[in-house]
């Protein structure tokens, strides 16, 4: 690992260099959101970084993907792959971990998924350190930390009027930057350095979910647990539209005229028709079902398979549940379940 | 602020006498979070009545739960939105009227996000209070203080045609078709929604401006006649998407053409579901 | 001359205006081939999603006729159509599609030249109007896709 002084001006100078080869996406506001769009201009550079809305998940699996085009009498087939170089720069290091997460399941040793692994490929991280906690933000409860790497190919550490800091852990990251800074350490391991980064400390709980994981296999035959944590669950979905590990996905055909394409778009666990079967059965007929089922695969199913939480604690659920859920709560409250 | 004190006082007693002597077996109503904001909570019994809390963001509509709760003799507090709902569903077969125990509140209006300005449909509500219930605070309701939201449809409907439909896509953009405004409409309870219909297939899963036009326009559509105005679709959209301007223009055109309004009445039917052979007649003749 | 040629689609309840349609065939009345009939047994059956995606997959504007209020041929079906389809041509003018891509109108078995009239005078103010664009499905990438070799 490199860390790295670089003078601002330095920066965007490499930045500038780098946009021949690569789009360059920073969070910019739009109305009462922040979205990653591409930097343009350079003024734009405000060095704030804010936590999008949105998660980067839509780098790597957007929305709609189109797998592949065909034509309706099966004469030709045409794959479609995004190999689109780009720099995502002022993640978080909530959703630089995420893509971790993803990378469990798209890139399993059994079944690459070639679509995400083109778009992964191609897509470099450099995250910023957290300066404060945002209202809703619980990555330290679970363990986290908003100032390590995470996954990410580069962290930004500090910024001060003139330069920052930045360590990279990425050779390819590193050749961009190496002729533009004023120093350049070193470093065995990012613990050295985290300190630099470090925010306050915050006075929050952590959350058992070490213990929950324990607790979780014994508690699902209990009904009533589920019932109440999804009584005023509306099963709307907004909570896994927004989370950067929520993955799931459906795949439609769309024809036109004498063609078609073959579209993976995004789809919920907590829709009913998720696991509605052909026959009219479905195993998880009620938002109880559903609710334990998105609990268990965060803080059971995750750790069991890759020794990792399948949340980040970003806290867009929380921020955006109609129901107003904070699942923080629904850990606590499962943990105490008698 | 006084009167939010006193209406959850009254609201807790409701609750303790709808448990002991109408046997209810759950309520639905709000509960306080950490920072005096309400969510929605369902309460069990005697011992948790003290849970029930009512203040000015009292903005989820609770007649939406109902539907996971079929069958329960269930207690519910309800302002003028959630009531009229209440009797929409009802006259809908969804719910019966004696499964139902209806604590109601004569609204004082719900604060928007900044918790300094009301919605702009309490602005103009003209039924603050539940059409039914079975207990109330004694309390004044919310008047009337002003039509804001009147006011924005007529200037909306003073702009030119490509204004109107620049406005109008804008808001198609915005949609990720996440449906969370379905999930939180009391109305939208369709086993299956035409969004999930194969055959015929009326709209794909691309989240594209024409798709997205299709879901939004059916889905408001879909509740001519029905809609309450209550809002709680558009707080529920996590990207914001204008959708009052539509409701309240296609609810303006019921009451003006039909002189109907949804949910005042246990009984009526629908607006869409019945017909006048007297009914105005515009047909080729353009808007009406 | 590379005129443009609008498609319409017209929904017509087979008991009065599929009817009257027929009849302005018979009497040779003519009106421009633009349109595009669909049969439906009464005006009441339309639902709105077929107007929508009749836009959308490609017409120009839209007609739907039914019998006279009070002659329809299932007694109230164009009662039911009568209100429904006023509150959602109010709502989709409302979003600035022009009002001349939808049309509603009353034909009567007996209204031959009436019905060609009024399909001449439609195909004429969508001819005005130009292609529809503000409602079609577009799909470029599969259409390109075909047209590549």
């Amino acid at each position: 690992m490199k860390l790295l002084r670089i003078k601002k001006d330095n920066f965007e100078e490499a930045l500038r260099s780098l946009q021949n080869e690569f789009k360059i996406y920073i969070p910019k506001k739009e109305d009462d959101n922040v979205v990653f769009s591409e930097l343009g201009n350079f003024k734009d550079m405000d060095y704030k970084f804010e936590r999008t809305s949105h998660p980067i998940k839509e780098f790597v699996l957007p929305q709609n993907e189109t797998l592949f085009y065909f034509l309706k009498d099966g004469s030709r087939e045409k794959e479609s792959f995004d190999t689109s170089k780009r720099i995502l720069l002022g993640v978080r290091p909530c959703d630089a971990k995420t893509l971790k997460l993803l990378d469990f399941n798209f890139l399993d040793s059994s079944y690459i998924d070639p679509y995400y692994e083109k778009r992964r490929k191609n897509t470099f991280v450099i995250s910023i350190a957290c300066n404060e906690f945002g209202e809703n933000c619980f990555c330290d409860s679970l363990g986290d930390s908003p100032y390590k790497l995470n996954g990410a190919d580069a962290i930004i550490y500090s910024i001060s009027n003139e330069e920052l800091n930045l360590l990279i852990d990425n050779e390819v990251i590193f050749s961009f930057f190496k002729k533009y800074s004023e120093k350049i350490e070193e470093v065995n391991s990012e613990e050295e350095v985290s300190e630099k980064g470090k925010i306050a400390e915050r006075a929050t709980k952590p959350l058992p979910v070490k213990e929950l994981k324990e607790k979780l296999p014994s508690l699902i035959g209990s009904t009533d647990l589920w019932k109440n944590i999804s009584a005023t669950c509306i099963e709307c979905g907004v909570c896994t539209y927004l989370c950067p590990a929520c993955y799931c996905f459906d795949i439609n055909d769309i024809t036109f005229g004498k063609g078609g394409k073959r579209l993976r778009s995004y789809d919920s666990c907590m829709f009913k028709e998720y696991t509605l079967e052909a026959s009219g059965h479905n195993p998880r007929p009620t938002g109880a079902e559903r609710w334990r089922q998105r609990l268990l695969h965060k803080f059971l199913y995750y750790p069991d398979l890759y020794n990792e939480l399948g949340c980040s604690g970003c806290g867009r659920c929380i921020d955006k549940c109609p129901s107003k859920i904070d699942i923080r709560e629904v850990i606590n409250y499962a943990f105490n379940y008698k | 602020m006084n009167n939010d004190k006193l209406i959850t006082e009254e609201i807790r007693e409701f609750g303790r006498k709808a448990f002991k002597e109408e046997n209810v077996e759950i309520i639905i109503g709000y509960e306080s979070l950490n920072d005096n904001s309400l969510k929605p909570a369902v309460i069990y019994n005697e011992n948790e009545v003290n849970k029930l809390t009512w203040n000015q963001t009292a903005s989820f509509n609770l007649a939406t739960l109902l539907r996971k709760f079929k069958g329960k003799k269930t207690g519910i507090i309800a302002n003028g939105c959630i009531g009229r709902s209440l009797v929409v569903l009802i006259n809908e077969g969804q719910i019966k009227r004696e499964n139902l125990v209806i604590i109601g509140v004569p609204c004082q209006g719900i604060l928007n996000e900044n918790n300094e300005e009301l919605y702009e449909n309490c602005m103009s509500c003209k039924y603050p209070s539940p059409p039914i219930f079975d207990y109330i605070a004694q309390v004044e309701p919310l008047k009337v203080q002003g039509d804001t939201l009147g006011e924005r449809i007529e200037k909306i409907e003073a702009m030119s045609e490509s204004e109107k439909l620049s406005y109008f896509k804008e808001q198609m953009n915005k949609c990720i078709r996440c449906y969370a405004c379905r999930q939180a409409c009391p109305m939208c309870y369709c086993e299956t929604c035409f969004v999930d219909i194969n055959s015929p297939k009326w709209l794909s899963k691309e989240v594209t401006n024409e798709d997205n036009t299709i879901w939004n326009i059916t889905r408001i559509y879909h509740l001519a006649g029905r809609c309450v105005e209550c809002g709680a679709c558009s707080r529920a959209c996590p990207e914001g998407l204008d959708l009052m301007y539509l409701i309240g223009k296609m609810n303006r055109d019921t009451k003006r053409l039909f002189g109907f309004e949804a949910g005042l009445k246990i009984g009526t039917k629908g607006n869409l579901e019945t017909f006048n052979p007297n009914d105005p007649d515009f047909f080729w003749k353009g808007e009406s | 001359m590379n005129e443009f040629e609008p498609k319409i689609i017209g929904f017509l309840c087979n008991w009065c205006s599929y009817a009257g349609a027929d009849l302005a065939g018979v009497s040779r009345f003519q009106y421009p081939a633009n349109i595009r009939i669909i049969r439906i047994p009464c005006s009441g059956r339309v639902n709105h999603l077929f107007i929508m995606r009749a836009l959308y997959d490609g017409a120009d504007g839209v007609l739907i006729s039914g019998c006279h209020p009070g002659d329809c041929h299932y007694q109230t079906g164009n009662y039911y159509a009568r209100r429904r389809l006023e509150i959602f041509k109010n709502l989709l003018y409302f979003t600035g599609i022009p009002q001349n891509r939808l049309k509603l109108a009353w034909v009567s078995a007996s209204e031959g030249a009436q019905f060609s009239k009024l399909v001449t005078e439609i195909t004429d103010d969508v001819k005005e109007l130009g292609e529809n664009e503000e409602f079609r499905a577009v799909r470029k990438d599969i259409e390109e896709f075909c047209n590549e070799q």
